[in-house]
């Protein structure tokens, strides 16, 4: 059975009158990389903060590495690594007295100290520039830093909040590299909230969906591209003039339809079948000869439950 | 836990040095500028005189306490400005190392001025004029002098720490501060102009030495407890998700 590494129930978080969090209830799996999805104040930084202890929850229990977060946030604190909304890098100190700092923070022995900085800086590129202070850096370098500073004492699991925001491509793409080489080296289960769809469909094993505080979705991401997104095809051939589209458009399976360079581009409702549109299309006078399906992006997934949950 | 608190001292002594610039040279200079000032450069133009002038011992004594408010000053409220209290509050540190170690950055960095300042002065006046003599400040002077600063060290810490805790910047904790040391001072001021012409002698015969031990030993007394109470209320202040949420 698969060991569960953080388990809430009902989470709820207010500010005042404003409901940050609500109602909140996930599973996050050992050796899992879960991605906490959702938009700009959607709650994930509060959630974040919630499993660290920082805050307390308004209603609602979780539980972090068997350990509940109201009453042991200390133990949950001296298991886990983090990387919060701002990189909080002591910056007039050098990259290697950042992660010595943090080394003794975690009681780490010396000589495994040493080495750890070593390998952490080295696996990072960020080895030859270590004696200069991290004000001077690049944000990506910073940003670096701070990742391998929530490594540096091997916690079993690591939160990381938004870890490429603000990051130019490059930067972004480059540390996504070195933290899915590292989480696969260390076996880490990684918390990461992100609204970079691309970044959590690369990295993560399984993602939820938040907005305005509220779990919109959860599961791995084949399986929420499989139950929110319509499966979409593409249809070359001849024949497809606007009465064959109109017919295409009422049929009750098909959500949209459209031609595009003389393909019909067609999106069906979940779990729909093929064959009969087909069959439609070729009764209609239609030649096909070839027919493309698709998946959609957890993008789609993504845009779908905002609509929906706008709606 | 003293391991922590002296990790916690460590990165604050550290960050206080390195603020005028990133060398190792920068930090030593920033570290032993009022030390050699004070402790050389004043000793040798007074002389043999020097340790039994009362400024030597009110100087190197009252310097230190503008680095407390430095430091105090920027403990919290710097954290977080620079945006590093989080990640701070998020490790495995219990609130009273945090807490603690950040008024002891303070407390020990003003106490070791003086100190070293007073041992680098004694040094060079008997190396100079000592002639096989040693030349010492006067016992009754020097203990009350360690003890008060130490004491006012404290006292300025948690004050600090107390404005800083809630300031979002170094810059108004500084203001907020300065106002009230200013308040204070003017209170002290007024309060004594106001005070009744016998009780204003009293009180002066009091500070000028007519009982002077006894006077001492209850100033003292009186920190200790005003120490105690600001750590306690200090303590009492420091909460986690406040400290995130201010």
């Amino acid at each position: 059975m698969t060991e569960i590494v953080i388990r809430t129930e009902g989470l709820t978080r207010d500010f005042l009158k404003t409901r940050a969090v609500d109602g909140l209830s996930i599973q996050v799996p050992r050796g899992a990389v879960f991605g906490f999805l959702g938009p700009n104040g959607s709650g994930k930084t509060t959630t974040i903060r919630m499993l660290l202890g920082l805050l307390e929850p308004t209603l609602g229990t979780a539980c972090v590495l068997g350990f509940d977060v109201a009453s042991q946030s200390d133990q949950i604190r001296l298991r886990s690594g983090c990387l919060l909304e701002y990189s909080g890098i002591y910056e007039r100190l050098s990259a290697e007295d950042n992660l010595e700092l943090f080394g003794c923070i975690w009681k780490i022995p010396r000589p495994e100290r040493r080495a750890r900085i070593q390998e952490l800086l080295q696996t990072f590129g960020l080895w030859e520039r270590r004696g200069e202070a991290a004000g001077v850096w690049s944000r990506g370098m910073k940003q670096k830093l701070a990742v391998a500073r929530a490594l540096l004492h091997r916690p079993p699991l690591i939160f990381l909040d938004e870890p490429t925001a603000g990051l130019d491509p490059l930067a972004a793409a480059a540390l996504r590299e070195d933290l899915a080489e590292l989480t696969r080296r260390e076996g880490v289960t990684v918390f990461l909230t992100t609204h970079n769809l691309p970044e959590a469909e690369k990295l993560c094993s399984r993602v939820a969906v938040i907005r305005q505080g509220k779990l919109l979705a959860e599961g791995s991401p084949e399986e929420l591209r499989a139950q929110k997104a319509g499966h979409r095809a593409q249809v070359f051939g001849r024949g497809f003039s606007d009465q064959v589209l109109a017919m295409v458009r009422a049929r009750p399976e098909i959500r949209s339809a459209s031609l595009q360079d003389g393909r019909l581009l067609v999106e069906l409702e979940d779990h729909s079948p093929m064959s009969p549109l087909v069959a439609m299309l070729v009764g209609a006078g239609a030649e096909i000869e070839e027919i493309r399906k698709e998946n959609a992006s957890l993008e789609d997934v993504f845009l779908t439950l905002m609509e929906d949950g706008r709606s | 836990m003293i391991d922590d608190i002296c990790t916690i001292l460590w990165k604050e002594w550290k960050e206080f040095l390195l603020q005028r610039g990133s060398s190792r040279k920068t930090m030593l200079m920033s570290a032993l500028l009022p030390v050699i000032l004070l402790g050389v450069v004043i000793p040798w133009r007074a002389g043999p005189a020097y340790v039994h002038n009362i400024v030597a011992l009110v100087v190197p004594g009252l310097m230190p306490l503008l680095f407390v408010l430095m430091l105090v000053a920027d403990s919290f409220a710097g954290e977080r400005e620079r945006h590093t209290l989080e990640t701070l509050l998020a490790t495995r540190l219990s609130d009273q190392v945090i807490l603690l170690g950040k008024i002891a950055a303070a407390v020990l960095y003003a106490w070791g001025i003086l100190v070293s300042t007073l041992a680098l002065a004694l040094l060079g006046i008997n190396i100079v004029y000592g002639h096989g003599q040693l030349i010492m400040f006067p016992m009754g002077r020097l203990v009350p002098t360690l003890v008060y600063d130490f004491l006012l060290a404290v006292l300025l810490s948690c004050i600090g720490v107390f404005v800083s805790l809630r300031a979002p910047t170094v810059r108004q904790a500084m203001q907020t501060m300065n106002l009230g040391f200013m308040l204070i001072v003017w209170g002290i001021f007024f309060g004594f102009q106001a005070l009744p012409d016998e009780w204003r002698s009293v009180l002066l015969s009091v500070l000028a030495g007519t009982n002077l031990l006894r006077s001492e030993i209850i100033a003292g007394l009186i920190l200790v407890v005003a120490d105690a109470a600001l750590l306690l209320a200090t303590h009492a202040r420091f909460r986690r998700a406040r400290l995130i949420l201010d």
